[in-house]
Formats: structure tokens, sequence, C-alpha cells
């Protein structure tokens, strides 16, 4: 697999994330696991991609943001996605699988 | 080395290096760098190694971790509002500005011409309301004179030019001829007043050098009463006047004797009449009272003569230098003038609220 662009990390992260907390509802150190997993290691976010986006998409209302307890006794802020960024998740997805269906299209023909 | 490490000292320090994040952010920063640690120490780092690579994760906190919705889009909207309340209130107080009207200052320079030591006290004569009443009522105010007088005060400026008499006299209005007149109005009734004092200090002279000379003949007729009109034949007949006091007098006592009816009556009055006759003309210490009574009134008519002689030095009041023409300057008047510096700070405050406010949004982004 090769190393993925920064721009195209940049872009898919908003989608990615929307994913992710679609899941069910997370903090920033364990999506940041989570994607490193679902890669295989080949794709990972650092702090400095994820943080600005997730307050981004927590301005917007996409998802919304509390403070738990968590196991070690601090406290932690978890994200969950709003029903506006449930349906910004489905917006993402046909855009991605409109672009993903074009892709294929045009490299299908320069193939053949 | 690594038991020098202070994991507690570290966080500070770090923590210190977040800048100006809000607190909301900075836990949930350093809860990542936490978790970030425990999993590096799971793999075999020491929490030293741990703490340094995490951190190096992080990296520059403070250019990414950007502050948290709600505050982030107040503050933005906050110094937007700010700003644009800023520069309406600047430009309601330009407007309201340009609708007041402009003022023009009368200027006359006058120079008060008094002793030394008396020019304060005619600097207050100049300066006093009931000058300026006199002013208003020459200008038709005289209904209102006092009220209109009070208003005029606060528009009228006198500064006096220092180690001289001389004052200038500012006057501002909205009308650039009527502050000329006004300017040159007040010297001018200050001249009436001091005029009107001169002439009252005169008359009460007058009163009392007369009523000297009333009082001098009062007495010098005691001493010698002569009737006027043996005083007037006195020098005409050549005998003196106390010769003349005395047949005058022996005359009514012979009449009385005449007139008494009774005996007894008669004789009372030949007895006066025989008193009369035998005394002398005139007793000496009389005649020195006499001629000192005619002295006084002598000095007493001189100094009331001398007085009638002199002229009023009404011409010794005031020299004007500079009269006020109708090429005036045109002021700016104080209301104006505060209200632009009040558009200035409000533009300055609004521009600011702007920016900062663009500076929000920015940052936010």
């Amino acid at each position: 697999m090769p190393v993925l662009s920064k721009e195209i990390v940049a872009a898919s992260s908003r989608p990615l994330l929307l994913s992710l907390l679609n899941e069910g509802e997370s903090y920033g150190y364990e999506l940041i696991k989570r994607l490193r997993e679902l890669s295989d290691g080949e794709m990972e976010w650092t702090e400095g991609t994820l943080y600005p986006v997730l307050h981004r998409l927590e301005r917007e209302a996409l998802v919304q943001a509390s403070w738990h307890e968590a196991e070690s006794g601090r406290q932690r802020k978890y994200y969950k996605l709003t029903a506006a960024g449930r349906r910004a998740l489905l917006e993402e997805k046909s855009q991605w699988m409109f672009l993903n269906q074009l892709l294929e299209t045009l490299w299908k023909r320069t193939s053949t | 080395m690594e038991t020098d490490f202070n994991l507690m000292d570290s966080l500070q320090q770090w923590r210190t290096r977040l800048g100006a994040l809000s607190e909301d952010d900075r836990m949930e920063i350093e809860g990542h760098l936490q978790d970030s640690m425990r999993e590096l120490c799971a793999t075999g780092l020491t929490e030293h190694e741990a703490f340094l690579v995490a951190r190096e994760r992080l990296g520059e906190v403070q250019n990414w971790a950007a502050s948290g919705p709600a505050s982030g889009h107040a503050r933005r909207w906050l110094w937007t509002a700010l700003g644009l309340l800023g520069l309406t209130s600047a430009v309601v107080c330009l407007v309201i500005s340009l609708f007041i009207p402009k003022m023009h200052e009368g200027r006359c320079v006058v120079e008060l011409l008094a002793e030394k030591s008396d020019v304060p006290t005619q600097r207050a004569i100049l300066e006093s309301t009931e000058t300026l009443v006199e002013v208003m009522q020459t200008q038709g105010s005289a209904q209102h004179a006092l009220s209109a007088a009070r208003e005029l005060q606060k528009r009228v400026h006198f500064d006096p030019i220092p180690d001289t008499a001389m004052v200038v006299i500012r006057v501002e209005d909205e009308s650039a001829s009527k502050a000329a007149e006004l300017a040159n109005a007040i010297p001018t009734a200050y001249e009436s007043r001091r005029l009107a004092m001169d002439d009252n200090a005169r008359e009460l002279k007058r009163l009392a050098l007369e009523g000297a000379v009333d009082e001098a003949e009062a007495k010098l007729a005691k001493l010698n009463p002569v009737s006027s009109q043996t005083r007037a034949l006195s020098p005409s007949l050549g005998i003196p006047m106390d010769e003349l006091a005395k047949a005058e007098r022996i005359r009514q006592l012979k009449a009385n004797v005449t007139a008494a009816e009774e005996d007894w009556q008669k004789a009372a009055a030949q007895r006066t009449l025989d008193q009369a006759l035998a005394t002398p003309t005139t007793e000496a210490p009389k005649l020195e009272e006499i001629a000192l009574a005619r002295q006084v009134l002598a000095e007493a008519r001189s100094k009331f003569v001398k007085f009638k002689a002199e002229p009023p030095a009404l011409d010794r009041i005031l020299r004007r230098h500079e009269q006020a023409s109708s090429n005036l300057d045109v002021l700016t008047s104080a209301e104006v003038e505060h209200l632009r510096w009040w558009a200035l700070a409000f533009a300055l405050l609004g521009l600011a609220g702007l920016a900062m406010g663009h500076r929000s949004n920015h940052a936010i982004s």
C-alpha cells in the first residue's frame, strides 16, 4: 500500500471521522487508534489532523462532546454523532460513492 | 538520568507551553498525552521516554487546538457586534455634529485707563453680569435682560493680557455680525456704567459740598442775624453790618413797645429796648466767631465753585485698541469638538472590534 498523501488524508478525515463516530461514542486517542487498526497501520492521523477536524464538526453541531470519567479515574472528552451528523454522513457517503464510481469507470476505460 | 525525571514537573512545564488554550482543550489534550504515554510505557519505554515521545507526537498544540466552539463563536460575534456598534455610534456622532451650527467669534481689545491698583476692580466691572445686562438691554432684550445676560456670559471670554491693563474680549455667536456687535457692545456698556458710577459719585460730592456751604451760612446767620435786606443795604450805605443789625433790632423793639396794649406789657418791652440800647454794637468775641464763620463759608463756597468748574473725566475710562469686525474667526464649538472626538473614539473602537472579530474568525477556521 503506497503512503497516502497529506491532501488525501486531509480530504478524507471528515467522512472517516463521521463514520467512526457512527459506530459509537469515542474520544480522540481512541479514534486515532481505531483508524490505525482498521487500516492495518497504513493510515494514521496525527493529533494535529484529528483535533481541528473534530472541533470543527463540534462547531457545526455534527458531533456533540461531553465529559465522562475514564477507567483511569480521569475526566475524558467523548464525542458522539448528532442527528445532523448522521445526515451529514449520508451526504458524505453519497458524494464519496459517486466519486468512487466515477474514478472506477474512468480507470476501467483506460485499462481496456 | 532516569531518576531525575519528574512527571508532574514535566507536565507542568509542558502546560505552560500550551499558550492561551481553554481549560476544556487543555484537559482534552493532556488526557490524550497521558493515554499515549500509558500505551508507550506498555511497549517497554520508561516514563521519561514515553513522555518525550508522546509530547513530540502532539507537536505544537497551540497551532491546531482551536478553542471551544461556543466560546470562539461567542467571542467572534461579540467582537463583531462591538465593532459594528462602535462604527454606528461614530456615524451617529458625526451626523449630529454636522447639524450643530457653526460658531463665530467676535474679538476686540481694550485698555482700561485706571490706576494700576484699580485695574482689577475695573476688570471686575467690565466682566460683571451688570455690564452684560446693559449690553443685552441695548440689544433689545430689556424684558429678559438678566437671563439673556447669563446666557451671554457662557459665550463671552475675557482674556487679560499679562502685565498690562489690556483685555481681549471674545464673544461666540452663530451669527458673525452678531458676535462682532456683542464684542463691541461690551466696552460701550462698561463705559456707560462707569459714567453712571462717576455721575453718582459727582452727585454725592456735590451734595456734600452744598451741605457744607449751607451749614456755614446757617452758622453765620445765627451769629449775625441780619435780614437779607439789611445785608444787601450794608455795602451801599457804607454802614458796618453790625450797626445796621443793631438799628434793625432797636426798630423792632420800639415797634414792640408801641404795639403793647397793657401797661405791664409796655413796661416789659421798654425794659428790653433799654437793654438793647445799653448793649455795645457787637461784642468782641462774637466778632471773632463771625470772622471765622465767614472764612469757613468762603472756603466751602470756593470748593463748591471749583468742583462745578471741573469737567467729568469721561474720556479717561477706556481705550479701544482693536474693534471686532465682520472678518471673524469661525469656531468649532465645544459640543461639536466633543462629538467629533467621540466619533473618532467610536470609530477606532469599531475598527478594533471588527479586526478582533476577523481575527477570531480566522483562528476558528
